[in-house]
């Protein structure tokens, strides 16, 4: 992913300022990374959900955005549908790796499918988001 | 009998510990205004920190406040057994319908019969559920929908 667009990103959206969202670089390609701050966690002392999903969705819109700006005909994000699926506890910073989005441009949709990992590349959940497009200025 | 006894005993005190305790939900906001029977409300305040890049409440603002509120909704149907269980929520739908600005709040329902899902627990150890939410503005509009499932399971 492209490290300067994932940071802008990043940097513009006081959500994922406040959630201290950064990037970490895997296998030479930069990826959402989520800490272990206190203020993240549940009640159980593991990452919060909301958190969990917070870092995996910023990465799944970038990646799209990345995938929709080559094809230069003006796409953008018009809605989503979501489901995340949890497998296991966070108990430590989580990175998110999203796989290239599938899209259908006739049917102005496209499909990601991102997986939160831990710091030893576990998985620990799964996140699959639906999203509609539409065409605006060329 | 014992149930019920225990259900109002119970309740207020799992209404107590969750009500500004848990780390994230807290800094985001949300408050916990009422628990019943499967049922729970909760609401949030914008705030600077929790805005998009558009200047709307950021998404992952929304799902914090709406995964909190199935937890209540949750808790509160199963106030009576919850220290002896393990609740764990193991899948979440959820659809953000318009931008959302103001004071934001949510309802959560467990969409099964409390007391059926008791009994399974009690024979099988272990139940899963669904619990919707929806989440709204001070108007009334829907800003979004959520569907989390809940797991619990006999410790």
């Amino acid at each position: 992913m492209n490290a300067m667009r994932l940071a802008q990103t990043l940097a513009s959206n006081p959500f994922f300022q406040f959630a201290k969202l950064g990037t970490v670089n895997k296998n030479s390609e930069e990826h959402v990374q989520l800490g272990f701050d206190s203020f993240l966690k549940n009640h159980i002392g593991t990452l919060h959900a909301g958190a969990l999903f917070t870092a995996a969705q910023a990465d799944a819109k970038v990646r799209l955005l990345q995938a929709l700006a080559l094809h230069s005909h003006g796409w953008e994000i018009a809605a989503y549908t979501s489901r995340i699926s949890y497998k296991r506890p966070a108990k430590g910073p989580v990175w998110i790796h999203t796989a290239a989005p599938t899209i259908n441009f006739d049917n102005r949709v496209a499909h990601t499918v991102s997986t939160l990992n831990n710091e030893a590349n576990e998985p620990l959940a799964e996140l699959h988001i639906q999203f509609t497009l539409l065409q605006g200025e060329q | 009998m014992l149930d019920t006894l225990l259900t109002l005993i119970m309740r207020p005190l799992v209404k107590m510990q969750m009500d500004g305790k848990v780390p994230f939900a807290k800094a985001c906001g949300v408050r916990l205004s009422s628990m019943g029977d499967g049922v729970a409300r909760c609401e949030m305040a914008q705030k600077p920190e929790l805005l998009d890049d558009t200047g709307k409440l950021a998404d992952g603002a929304l799902f914090t406040l709406a995964e909190t509120c199935s937890g209540a909704a949750m808790a509160g149907g199963f106030a009576s057994v919850i220290l002896g269980v393990r609740p764990v929520a193991a899948q979440v739908e959820f659809e953000v319908l318009q931008p959302a600005l103001g004071l934001i709040n949510a309802q959560a329902k467990v969409a099964q019969a409390i007391s059926p899902l008791k009994k399974t627990l009690r024979t099988t150890g272990k139940i899963n559920f669904p619990v919707e939410v929806e989440v709204s503005d001070a108007s009334g509009h829907t800003l979004a929908r959520m569907r989390v499932t809940w797991n619990l399971k006999k410790n």
